[in-house]
């Protein structure tokens, strides 16, 4: 059996869902998962330039559990690339850091403030709102 | 209170910029006056420091309390996190200043509506 995995924090949800190939060898049936904490760790590493420390603590993993996320997220992008697959980000064992809403009336994404009480999305006003999760 | 938005250009009709803290300008919108004002962001083409300057600029200059935009970097999230600062991630379907505003002023007329 498997070892289980310890929960990742992300700070803030991925801003696109996923990524289409295009050109004549495109293929778009089938798709590579990223999770969204594989998305994190790319985000941290690569693009913010944080060391593998300073992204484990702000992921609230090991430095070795990081490394092995960051491998896979690595793996899974690569594969996309070469046999030009989509990539969807979703799922994986990962919470958003903070309490982060959605309004279902403008499709934003906000997070709860601790004194504010007012259950209202700050944008629009509209108390359709949802609890966003990491979808398993 | 105070919400700023990054836009690519000072018009109303502008594009919300893709970069919250490299945006070629700010606009501050005070909900109360319900009147906007653009200001440059002199610290977008600097190598370090970004985050910190314009966390300065924004929230002890302008007293920001709300942020609306696309993306917000690490450095940012955390400022904002430590003033307190609502932070607003947009979706793609408001991608111009003037479609923001009209959300903003739709909501603060409900808020004295039912006041």
């Amino acid at each position: 059996m498997g070892r289980n995995r310890k929960i990742s924090k992300v700070q803030a949800p991925p801003r696109v869902e996923g990524f289409n190939p295009f050109g004549y060898y495109a293929n778009e049936q089938e798709a590579i998962i990223l999770h969204v904490e594989e998305y994190e760790a790319i985000r941290l590493l690569d693009y913010e330039s944080l060391n593998q420390k300073e992204a484990a603590e702000y992921m609230s993993i090991s430095r070795p559990s990081l490394t092995r996320i960051y491998e896979r997220a690595r793996k899974k992008i690569a594969t996309a690339l070469t046999q030009a697959l989509q990539i969807k980000i979703e799922g994986g064992a990962s919470v958003y850091n903070g309490s982060w809403l959605e309004c279902e009336n403008c499709n934003s994404h906000f997070n709860k403030l601790p004194a504010d009480n007012s259950n209202v999305c700050p944008l629009c006003g509209s108390s359709v709102i949802n609890q966003l999760k990491v979808q398993e | 209170m105070i919400v700023v938005i990054p836009v690519d250009s000072s018009n109303e009709n502008s594009a919300i910029s893709i970069l919250f803290g490299r945006a070629t300008f700010f606009c501050i919108y005070n909900t109360l006056t319900k009147t906007h004002s653009f200001i440059e962001n002199s610290f977008k083409n600097d190598t370090s420091g970004v985050g910190k300057n314009v966390s300065n600029l924004l929230f002890k200059t302008h007293k920001a309390k709300m942020l609306v935009t696309f993306e917000l970097g690490l450095k940012f999230q955390e400022f904002a996190n430590k003033n307190e600062v609502q932070i607003v991630l947009i979706n793609k379907q408001n991608k111009f200043l003037n479609s923001i505003i009209t959300l903003i002023n739709s909501r603060y007329e409900k808020d004295s509506n039912s006041n």
